[in-house]
């Protein structure tokens, strides 16, 4: 195992590769919206943590040995199963909590998915299949998350607080756009930091979910397809439960920002807790063997 | 399974860096073509066309180079040493099945950049994103069609295996053009009324689109499948193989 120095100096290479191009990008094409004016640039920011890995493995000499690049162990199957179901119960469990307590002027079954279900079926296909078929992006992110920060953090502290570290460098990793109000708008008192201790939080929850998936196959694929799939799936299931039929937001008992809370943060958060204790609790019984 | 991925990766570095350059020349250099040639009325539709036909010829290509994995690897030795080594036969498949994925993958990451490179020099969104999508599925059918073949007959008959398979398809389709029911073409008015009118059914379109959905993600087990088959059959086709 290399020294402590030598992992510091690793992690220190490996983060500026990657928040220096996104933040360069961020900052010069914002459209002060908490997105990207550049389509291109736009399209090109999740690449970055994977070449700052390729860029930081070449450089500290170190290969790609334990870039756990490899389909995963025997048995890995229900994992990638789990990578696929997660992101799809998601935006159902999300949509049946919003209409119980958030939404103020109607029931599931007046959304645009409770109101057309086909329609809201193949929505939810095309989620998926465009989030398998764009997986490499979602490679992009968790090649350098999870296949390398987190395995290096490990090497200088206890799994849970790699983890937790992870998270709040991922989260971290899309400041200039959370400045700008991405992902939870403007709409909110305190803002930006609102919008970041938000963030922070998922980020971490995710990233216990996503470390369990690649730590159980030994391999990031499962965590690049979930990621990815949360990312197309989420937001195009949950939208429809957000509208009704005749495409009007529903009325809230409170403002978007905690509607978005409120409504999809309890199942991210029951997970990865779970998924944190299933960590902590192989990493015990490694311990005692 | 690092170490097959990285094999296959260092083979076929030269084809990809020739694909990635062949890439640049034909998918990039007319997007600026059409925008300094056109005006602002037909630039959208012509980039479309233009970027369509570039992103089919490209998956094509692509699709050579995916068919090109087993090349070399038909040995009787070969096939034998894998067997004994770890990671075993379906280290061996596994990477090549996997290496064809991700290098889709990799062509779809390319055609989304393009597309975004071509909406943001012309400022139009040229809408090809379900054809990429389709493309990716197309290319994964196609390959977990053909590997199984290639595994079980070596390279060289496998290819001919394929292409009398297709041959037999496009015969047996012309023999049913000529003497089966061929009534719903009998007229072309009616077939395009027949066929507007189910796409101006907001009902019948969404059940289509669900269907498309499903088949298309039908894809994946079947790519899974024809994986499990081609470890399967390995062994009784190194059989064949050339020493």
């Amino acid at each position: 195992m290399p020294s402590k120095k030598k992992t510091l100096l690793r992690i220190f290479i490996y983060l500026v590769l990657a928040f220096a191009p996104a933040y360069v990008l961020e900052l010069i094409f914002s459209d002060k919206q908490g997105s990207l004016k550049n389509v291109f640039w736009g399209a090109t920011l999740m690449l970055y943590p994977a070449i700052a890995t390729i860029i930081t493995r070449l450089v500290t000499k170190e290969g790609f040995r334990d870039a756990m690049l490899g389909f995963g162990r025997r048995g890995s199957g229900k994992y990638y199963a789990a990578a696929v179901i997660y992101p799809i119960v998601l935006p159902f469990v999300s949509a049946l909590i919003l209409h119980l307590f958030i939404v103020k002027n109607g029931s599931i079954s007046d959304s645009a998915f409770g109101s057309d279900i086909v329609m809201g079926m193949a929505s939810l296909l095309i989620g998926i299949i465009s989030g398998i078929a764009t997986a490499f992006h979602g490679l992009g992110e968790e090649l350098g998350w999870r296949g390398y920060l987190t395995p290096k953090l490990e090497q200088l502290m206890p799994t849970p607080a790699a983890i937790v570290v992870t998270g709040i460098i991922w989260a971290l990793w899309h400041g200039p756009l959370l400045a700008y109000g991405y992902d939870f708008g403007r709409d909110y008192d305190l803002f930006p930091y609102g919008g970041f201790i938000a963030m922070m939080v998922m980020c971490i929850f995710w990233s216990a979910l996503l470390t369990w998936l690649t730590k159980r196959t030994g391999s990031v694929y499962p965590a690049a397809l979930c990621h990815m799939l949360i990312d197309t799936v989420l937001t195009a299931v949950f939208m429809l439960f957000a509208y009704n039929a005749n495409g009007e937001k529903f009325a809230y008992r409170t403002n978007e920002f905690w509607m978005l809370i409120l409504s999809v943060f309890p199942m991210i958060i029951v997970c990865g807790t779970v998924c944190m204790v299933l960590i902590c609790k192989k990493g015990k019984s490694t311990a005692k063997a | 399974m690092t170490g097959y991925l990285y094999k296959e990766f260092k083979l076929n570095i030269r084809l990809i860096l020739i694909f990635l350059l062949t890439y640049l020349f034909f998918s990039i250099v007319p997007i600026f073509a059409v925008v300094d040639a056109k005006d602002d009325d037909t630039i959208g539709q012509t980039l479309t066309m233009i970027l369509g036909v570039f992103c089919i010829f490209t998956f094509i290509t692509a699709g050579c180079i995916q068919s090109g994995v087993f090349n070399g690897d038909d040995r009787k030795k070969w096939a034998y040493f894998v067997t004994s080594t770890p990671s075993g036969i379906k280290g061996q498949i596994g990477a090549k099945y996997l290496f064809t994925m991700l290098f889709t993958m990799f062509v779809v990451t390319l055609e989304t950049l393009k597309l975004a490179f071509a909406e943001q020099i012309s400022g139009q969104s040229s809408g090809l994103s379900v054809l990429i999508a389709a493309m990716f599925y197309v290319q994964l059918l196609m390959r977990a069609v053909e590997y199984p073949l290639i595994v079980r007959f070596g390279v060289k008959m496998g290819s001919m295996v394929k292409i009398t398979a297709v041959c037999v398809a496009i015969l047996g389709f012309i023999v049913y053009m000529l003497f089966g029911d061929t009534s719903a073409f009998a007229s072309m008015d009616t077939f395009w009324e027949r066929m507007f009118a189910f796409v101006g059914n907001p009902d019948k379109l969404k059940m289509l689109l669900l269907w498309v959905g499903i088949c298309t993600l039908a894809v994946l087990p079947l790519y899974y499948l024809s994986y499990r088959i081609s470890v399967k059959l390995y062994l009784k086709g190194a059989e064949n193989y050339a020493k």
